[in-house]
């Protein structure tokens, strides 16, 4: 057990370390790697990890006899999460969303704290002391919170209330419901229903499973599957109807989409928001292919209010694509980043 | 003070609300050391006002997004609607509503069922029953008759629906040419008597008065395959087969909402020339009415009730109510049954026209018909 | 026939008359609706049959939307309303807010005296088959207790039914009269099926003492059993109502009925809403007894009382969370019928514009789970020899966070477009991953199976088993946990690597090893507790404050999602009285903030929990006399709870 706990010490030791250095800027922030792929999972580990250094690091305070009161603990645990949210995590994380985590974490330590009567009354007590203010000590502590409460609030208050610069925090809708129908080029198509009239196999049919059996592997490489190049010489139907759309896609996406088609295209960062990152699990992964139909054709100026359409950049497609061409580049899309267009069935 | 400013900014933002929040909180609670008997309800009372206040804090510190009014309402279009949207609509067209295609006497804008037949057994005298339509195309125009690879050979009245049309290839475009050019080719048996099978009585569809439009035009065949279990062509390509039979300046606009007939539309509501009324009543199809252009129909007798309506009424077995010409004329139109010209047959004349012409239609029928008389001239058109 | 025997016979058929002459209504409705499809139908035949001569019936036919059968109209379409005087009456005031306020209300006290039967049916079950007598008589008591609470509420629902109508009535003719038109016989048979109900009601509570014993106990039983069917049905009747507008079936496009009450009551949505709103039912009511509970704790001056409401709170809670627990799957099933029925309702709902609601209520989900794991800690600490287990909570606590943390985390972050510009982009590499399905669904079984484990615990709190085979059980109950954590984790990181439309079935496994954590291990636990060692006595009145305010909280929170569901059920309509049928052109046919209506729904919880405690208060009035009698009757025996018969 002591050996647990020691090597948890060790682990703690080195978490305050690595994190103090963060905050104070003094270490960066990807000295510890969030390795891509294994990002979310890893954060959480991390964070477990914290969990039992800081476990460990109490068990042999305690047995040094140095043991950190109750009251300590939790509002140190709390500190550290917080810093850790704030400057570990890069890209940095919103603040709406550390506020969140903040506040889940502040009644996840209350309820750690107040588990039982024993640890309740420990973590009480260094409150109740200054409330109490026997010493001469705490009873300085006291007036400092007499003043300092008042303070905090109008600082609080004056903070809320003063008008900021910053532009506004928007909330833009990124996949709005798209219409039930949409009419290009005088046709009009059905979101539900229509259909991709490239994803079609040998015969001619649409055959989600035969496209699917082609695209690229979603492996770290993205290689091509073997005897499915669309750039071979007798590549035919949907294999070729992949090239063309990707010629389309080369003429006219890349250079905002990218030419890996992760949203890092030559003009992408002079948008703000920045071009969708397709082989982002959340973006045409999680989509049918008639929404991206929908919007390819309409673009930023056909999204809904919520969509905010004022902020988009996307140009309207239809007006310079007829609808087989776009029905193509959403092939090669696919296929280039090897996901399944989203079905219900 | 926490209450009236939460009151004063039901609808609005309120930055101060967390601390209106908490200083209602915190009062609960000291009221409740204070007030011991009441202490546990104010306790839980606080509790429960700083949850559901919390949570109300939650909802508004997000950004508000307030969902717009709805968009006016749109109309349907026709490339929008489904195949059974379309057969529905088809239906209307033939029958006046949907469900009606078995109903006797139904019949709508296309004015179909005054001739055709469209159910097993039931005889059309005037025209082909169309059931199996699909199929019959097929060998309509395998039939050397029709002569589809070269239209010039044909021998009917008319050779194309217009000059370098061609004839149809396949058995859809057999039905549209059927709706745009009829006489282009008529089948055995249903010609204008006399003509030898080479005229049709049907009238083109698109123009008037039926004036049916492309989009119309397509529904009703689409109803004519979904009926029979059959998928219907794509709508753009059964527009397609029409149009290659009627030249775009032949193409009837299309009509306003509201025109696609209801069951209780009028075919004519007097206020046209009678020789119009006698056009949209279709009488011209079937009857010869002296004065008439176009009225040279022989499944009925020749209109000349000038003379022949008092000759009628004093027959032996004459059994109808009638006892003036006038009356008689009346009685013939709106229940044809009551008494049938011999060699005529019976229940071949249409029964609705008492619903589906006006009075003042009515009226000018009867006017006109029972100044027509035989050997003189006919009556003048009003 | 020996006395007994004929008490029973006669007992027997006295239920049979009674239940037969309070459905009595319901079975001369019935065939109505039946023989009112038939006819026209028959009409229409003859017509069509094939009479040349003569007119034909002149009847239409229409085509159902959602059921595509063709039926004959046998309605007037939808109306098309328009703003005005006629159509949309109205005070000086928002007439939606104030149909809200009413319908909230009124289902907030239906909801209550429909959990509530069924509480006391679960708890006098209870009552008959435990073998400890004292412990039979409580559970007895209790239910009787509970019953009393719900009569006062049961009249008040009522009151708040016909408030509500008279809203609909005033405030929305043309929309109440087309709905009306349509689900006549329904409305008829609800009214009439209240007869039943309250009947049932008032014969199961005022004959409570006469039927104590023997076989009159099981009748009773079997009649808190009618009680609850009829209550349940009276629930379907109404969600007929709601499911018609959400997702219209039996009309045609224009909205004219086609002759078949199966098909408008049956629509896409009515069964997932059933099943949801019972299990809602019954979490909630048993969210406001754990509340009264907890209130009566705390206002207790003797230890008896403390050590009574501390059990009735903790029995509550117990039928409450039993019910919880299957809640969200039943919620995802909802969603998913949604989600069939018209995509554009499910992206609306979960990714357009009321999305920011479904975070709140998963902020409300965590809250109600993490207050569940709090209160059964707190429980803990009153069983002498559950403190093994307290060093182990703060693993747990951190499981909870983490699954709570995970869920609560929006797809769509709010942050300012500087946060913007520093994250590179709209989804942050990390957390995005978060927000999407795939790992809330880990997320939420996460939660839920560190509940079951609290749960677990907390039943075997201050026993040792001393089964032959105890080791083995214990590591076989660790290792199935640990396997189960692992398994649902794992099965959310695989969710991202494959098609959404397999993903979306990975809920099943992960759901199956949730409850089958809840099942098997519950099995196992008390096989075993049998026999097993008490360590020391559960101090039933020594349980912290805390606990207390946890079950405040959880009653609260209850209270607060409820009003939450019910407002994104009514706006995900949009534009819609009745779903692409009837359309709201009233002024009010936008779709409020998310802050007003967090305020709303604040506001008809904070109304409905101050006019309860009137109704605990009224509850209350004839118990006073109680306490002293039971002071002075039996001394040292099993403390007698305020409120005999």
């Amino acid at each position: 057990m002591k050996a647990l706990m020691s090597l948890g010490a060790l682990v703690g030791i080195l978490g305050l370390l690595l994190l103090g250095g963060m905050t104070l800027d003094v270490v960066p922030s990807n000295t510890v790697r969030l390795v891509e792929g294994y990002m979310p999972m890893q954060l959480l580990f991390e964070v477990g990890c914290y969990v039992l250094g800081f476990t460990g690091l109490s068990y042999i305070l305690n047995a040094m006899g140095m043991a950190i009161p109750r009251f300590w603990q939790g509002i140190g645990f709390w500190a550290f999460f917080i810093l850790y949210l704030k400057y570990r995590v890069y890209p940095p994380i919103p603040f709406s969303v550390r506020a969140m985590y903040g506040t889940v974490g502040l009644v996840c330590v209350f309820m750690w704290v107040s588990a039982n009567e024993e640890d309740w009354q420990k973590f009480k007590q260094p409150i109740l002391n200054v409330l109490d203010a026997q010493t001469g000590m705490n009873k300085m502590l006291r007036y400092a919170f007499l003043a300092l409460i008042p303070v905090l609030m109008w600082g609080f208050s004056y903070n809320a209330m003063m008008p900021k610069s910053e532009e506004p925090i928007e909330l833009r809708t990124v996949h709005p419901a798209p219409p039930a129908s949409t009419k290009v080029h005088g046709k009009t198509y059905t979101l539900q229903t229509s259909q991709n009239p490239y994803r079609v196999n040998p015969e001619g049919k649409y055959d989600q499973e035969y496209s699917n059996a082609n695209i690229v592997e979603q492996s770290m490489g993205r290689l091509m599957k073997p005897n499915a190049n669309p750039w071979g010489e007798n590549s035919q139907g949907y294999l070729k109807y992949v090239r063309e759309g990707g010629e389309i896609f080369f003429q006219n996406c890349h250079f905002c989409h990218g030419d890996n088609l992760n949203g890092r295209g030559l003009h992408a960062f002079a948008f703000n928001p920045i071009p969708a990152n397709f082989t982002d699990p959340g973006t045409i992964a999680q989509l049918q292919e008639t929404f991206i139909f929908w919007r390819v054709a309409k673009g930023g100026v056909g999204l809904p209010n919520e969509g905010f359409p004022w902020a988009s950049v996307m140009p309207p497609w239809e007006q310079h694509l007829t609808a087989d061409e776009m029905w193509k580049v959403i092939l090669f899309e696919y296929w280039h980043t090897g996901y399944y267009p989203r079905t219900w069935d | 003070m926490a209450i009236a400013n939460y009151k004063m900014n039901f609808y609005g933002e309120s930055r101060l609300l967390p601390v209106s929040l908490v200083m209602i909180t915190v009062t609960t609670f000291v009221m409740a050391l204070y007030f011991t008997n009441l202490s546990a309800l104010l306790k839980i009372g606080g509790m429960m006002f700083f949850i559901a206040a919390f949570l109300s804090g939650y909802g508004n510190w997000l950004p508000q997004v307030e969902g717009g009014f709805p968009p006016v309402e749109e109309k349907k279009t026709w490339d929008s609607m489904t195949p059974q949207q379309l057969a529905d609509e088809g239906e209307k067209i033939i029958f006046g509503g949907v469900g009606k295609n078995k109903e006797q006497g139904a019949i709508g804008k296309g004015q179909c069922p005054l001739c055709h037949a469209f159910h097993a057994g039931m005889l059309g005298e005037r025209a082909p029953n169309l059931l199996g339509l699909v199929d019959r195309g097929k060998e309509r125009i395998a039939d050397p008759k029709y002569s589809k690879d070269d239209p010039t050979k044909r021998e009917y009245s008319v050779k194309e629906a217009f000059p370098g049309s061609g004839a149809a290839q396949t058995s859809q475009e057999y039905i549209a040419e059927s709706h745009a050019c009829p006489s282009c080719y008529v089948v055995t048996g249903y010609g204008v008597k006399g003509t030898n099978d080479k005229e049709s009585p049907m009238p083109a569809i698109h123009k008037p008065p039926i004036s049916l439009s492309l989009p119309e035009l397509a529904a009703v065949d689409t109803w004519i395959y979904v009926r029979e279990g059959m998928e219907a062509p794509p709508f753009e390509d059964l527009v397609k087969s029409y149009e290659k039979f009627i030249p775009e300046s032949d193409r009837p606009k299309q009509a306003e909402e509201g025109a696609a007939a209801g069951p209780t539309s009028l075919m004519a509501d007097g206020s046209e020339p009678v020789d119009q009324i006698f056009a949209k009543a279709q009488c011209v199809a079937c009857h010869t009415i002296p004065g008439i252009p176009g009225a040279v129909g022989t499944i009925g007798p020749k209109l000349e009730e000038g003379t022949t309506a008092a000759q009628r009424i004093k027959e032996p077995d004459y059994k109808g109510t009638a006892k003036s010409p006038t009356e008689y004329i009346m009685e013939s139109i709106v229940d044809p049954s009551a008494y049938v010209v011999k060699p005529f047959p019976d229940n071949t004349m249409p029964k609705v026209f008492g619903q589906k012409l006006s009075a003042g239609a009515l009226k000018k029928i009867v006017d006109y018909l029972s100044q027509v008389k035989v050997g003189a001239p006919p009556p003048k058109i009003s | 026939m020996g006395l007994v025997a004929r008490k029973k016979l006669f007992s027997i058929m006295a239920l049979g008359a009674m239940v037969g002459l309070l459905l009595l209504p319901i079975v001369m409705a019935l065939p109505s609706p039946a023989i009112g499809e038939e006819a026209p139908a028959v009409e229409a035949g003859q017509a069509g049959g094939g009479q040349k001569e003569g007119e034909g019936e002149k009847v239409e036919k229409g085509r159902d939307v959602y059921y595509k059968t063709e039926g004959i109209v046998a309605g007037a379409p939808a109306p098309k309303t328009t703003d005005g005087p006629a159509d949309y009456p109205r005070y000086n005031f928002e007439s939606r807010v104030l149909i809200w306020f009413a319908n909230q209300q009124h289902l907030y006290y239906g909801s209550f005296v429909l959990a509530v039967p069924i509480f006391c049916m679960i708890i006098e079950f209870m009552g008959v088959v435990t073998k400890d007598k004292a412990l039979a008589k409580k559970y007895d008591q209790l239910a009787y207790d509970f019953i009393k609470i719900s009569l006062t509420a049961y009249s008040l629902t009522a009151v708040l039914g016909g408030i509500l109508i008279f809203t609909f009535l005033t405030l929305y003719p043309a929309f109440f009269s087309y709905l009306s038109s349509i689900f006549r016989p329904v409305m008829h048979i609800y009214a009439l099926m209240f007869v039943a109900e309250s009947g049932t009601l008032y014969i199961y509570y005022y004959g409570w003492d006469k039927m104590k014993e023997g076989f009159l106990k099981w009748i009773h039983l079997s009649m808190s059993v009618i009680l609850n069917i009829i209550g349940t049905l009276l629930m379907f009747l109404a969600n007929s109502w709601i499911g018609f507008m959400m997702s219209p079936a039996g009309v045609d496009e224009q909205g004219r009925f086609l002759g078949n009450i199966w098909h408008v009551i049956h629509t896409a949505l009515w069964n997932p809403l059933n099943l949801h709103r019972i299990l809602g039912n019954m979490a909630f009511g048993g969210g406001v007894v754990a509340a009264y509970a907890a209130y009566k704790f705390l206002a207790s001056k003797t230890d008896e009382e403390r050590a009574h409401y501390d059990w009735m709170g903790y029995i509550a809670m117990a039928l409450g969370v039993a019910f919880l627990i299957p809640l969200p799957f039943a919620g995802y099933w909802l969603m998913r019928e949604v989600y069939a029925y018209r995509q554009q309702m499910g992206i609306t709902l979960m990714g357009g514009l009321l999305a920011w609601l479904f975070i709140i209520q998963a902020t409300m989900i965590g809250i109600l789970f993490l207050s569940t794991n709090y209160y059964l800690w707190q429980a803990m600490g009153r069983m002498r020899g559950a403190e093994k287990y307290q060093r182990y909570i703060k693993y747990l606590v951190f499981l909870l966070a983490c699954g709570y943390m995970v869920f609560i985390t929006p797809h769509t972050m709010v942050m300012t477009p500087a946060e913007l510009k520093a994250m590179g982009g709209q989804q942050h590499p990390v957390l995005g991953n978060y927000g999407v399905m795939s790992a809330k669904n880990g997320g939420i079984n996460v939660i839920i199976t560190t509940t079951v484990l609290s749960f677990v615990w907390y039943m075997r709190g201050n026993k040792v088993s001393t089964v032959s085979w105890a080791k083995f059980g214990n590591i076989f109950m660790g290792v199935f946990f640990a396997c189960a954590y692992v398994n649902i984790i794992w099965l959310a990181i695989y969710g991202y690597y494959i098609p959404a439309n397999v993903r979306v079935g990975l809920s099943v496994p992960q759901v199956a090893t949730t409850l089958s954590c809840l099942f098997f291990m519950f099995a196992l636990n008390s096989v075993m507790m049998r026999g097993a060692k008490q360590m020391g006595p559960i101090e039933w009145g020594k349980i912290s404050a805390r606990s207390q305010y946890a079950l405040i909280m959880l009653a609260t929170a209850f209270t607060w999602m409820m009003g939450l569901m019910g407002y994104i059920r009514s706006s995900v309509r949009l534009f819609w009285h009745v779903n692409e049928i009837m359309r709201d052109n009233s002024p009010w046919a936008y779709t409020h903030t998310v802050g007003f209506a967090a305020n709303m729904i604040s506001a008809n919880v904070l109304f409905f929990w101050i006019s309860i405690l009137f109704v605990f208060w009224l509850g209350s009035l004839t118990a006073k006399k109680a306490p002293v009698e039971a002071k002075v009757g039996v001394p040292g025996a099993v403390p007698q709870p305020a409120g005999s018969h």
